[in-house]
């Protein structure tokens, strides 16, 4: 709640309140058109004030590049940075960077070796939790992608999506500079986005296969399924 | 530098719109007060369809299926009225 919004809007409900019974007592009708236009107003304000939702938007942004440089030197660290791979696997919620190809079922959050194969495993239960919260009334996979890429976060402002041999193409059309922001580390927001919400409406594993970076649109190749 | 929140600018372009059009109307004459209402309503919709600074922070979906519906009423009423059912 903003309290500023909510004092103003009631300040500006009570006044015109005055004036609206000024108006009824001296029979002025554009007195009581103004009073009730100033009501309307003063709802408005109320009503914002009282389901304001903070701005942390800005604090969370330098934590979220922070833990992004943090994330992707664990990556060089474990050795797998240059040719990294990265998918969601589905029912245990986990964003799993690897090289050689893993199975989801022996993955377990942190980092691990399987096969003699180092990896790297993000849980994204609030993530997954949220894109299906978000999400859940919407059918189509495009929808999904629009309403988190366009709607919510304005990253993008448009989303196209293809099926290409048996794989799926997402592109992000015109984005953003607040979106080119979030591209430039191995662990960011769009890719694991996309993937969240392929896994959320397919219920399945969700890889990347291809990233493309144009001019001014991101192009990702995802498969799903093992 | 003043540091203005996108909201507060978002509000006080709203009121001053809302303002500029209450008191047009107050000016030509305007005598029926839903009218007054009609035009706020829109105004709200108008400026948050173009600038989404407002929306954005706040749930806003059971004030504006209100509005909508206060202004569907006014509408239907004066479109009565023009049809002389009422």
């Amino acid at each position: 709640m903003e309290s500023k919004y909510v004092i103003a809007g009631l300040a500006i409900n009570t006044i015109a309140a005055v004036f609206a019974i000024y108006g009824v007592l001296t029979s002025s009708y554009s007195v009581i058109g103004s009073a009730l236009s100033a009501i309307v107003l003063g709802v408005v304000i109320t009503v914002i004030g009282v389901t304001h939702v903070e701005p942390v938007e800005e604090l969370l942004r330098h934590y979220v590049s922070d833990i992004d440089l943090f994330s992707t030197r664990i990556l060089e660290d474990m050795g797998i940075m240059s040719e990294h791979r990265v998918k969601t696997c589905s029912e245990k919620k986990l964003l799993v960077f690897f090289e050689k190809n893993i199975s989801c079922d022996n993955v377990s959050s942190g980092i691990g070796v399987l096969n003699n194969t180092p990896y790297i495993a993000i849980p994204i239960v609030h993530v997954m939790e949220y894109v299906s919260n978000n999400t859940e009334e919407l059918r189509n996979l495009i929808d999904k992608l629009k309403l988190i890429f366009v709607d919510i976060s304005s990253i993008c402002k448009g989303v196209s999506v293809n099926w290409e041999n048996d794989t799926l193409v997402v592109e992000l059309v015109k984005v953003l500079d607040r979106g080119q922001n979030y591209v430039n580390t191995p662990v960011n927001l769009v890719r694991l986005y996309v993937l969240a919400i392929i896994s959320s409406h397919f219920k399945k594993d969700a890889e990347i296969l291809e990233e493309t970076r144009t001019q001014d649109g991101y192009r990702i190749r995802i498969k799903t399924g093992d | 530098m003043i540091n203005v929140h996108r909201t507060d600018v978002g509000l006080i372009l709203l009121t001053s719109l809302v303002s500029l059009f209450t008191g047009f109307l107050a000016v030509i004459g305007e005598q029926r007060p839903d009218a007054y209402v009609a035009v706020s309503i829109l105004i709200y919709f108008v400026y948050t369809a173009i600038d989404s600074s407002i929306r954005k922070r706040s749930r806003t979906i059971l004030l504006d299926l209100i509005l909508i519906s206060i202004f569907a009423l006014i509408t239907t009423y004066r479109v009565l009225s023009v049809l002389g059912v009422t």
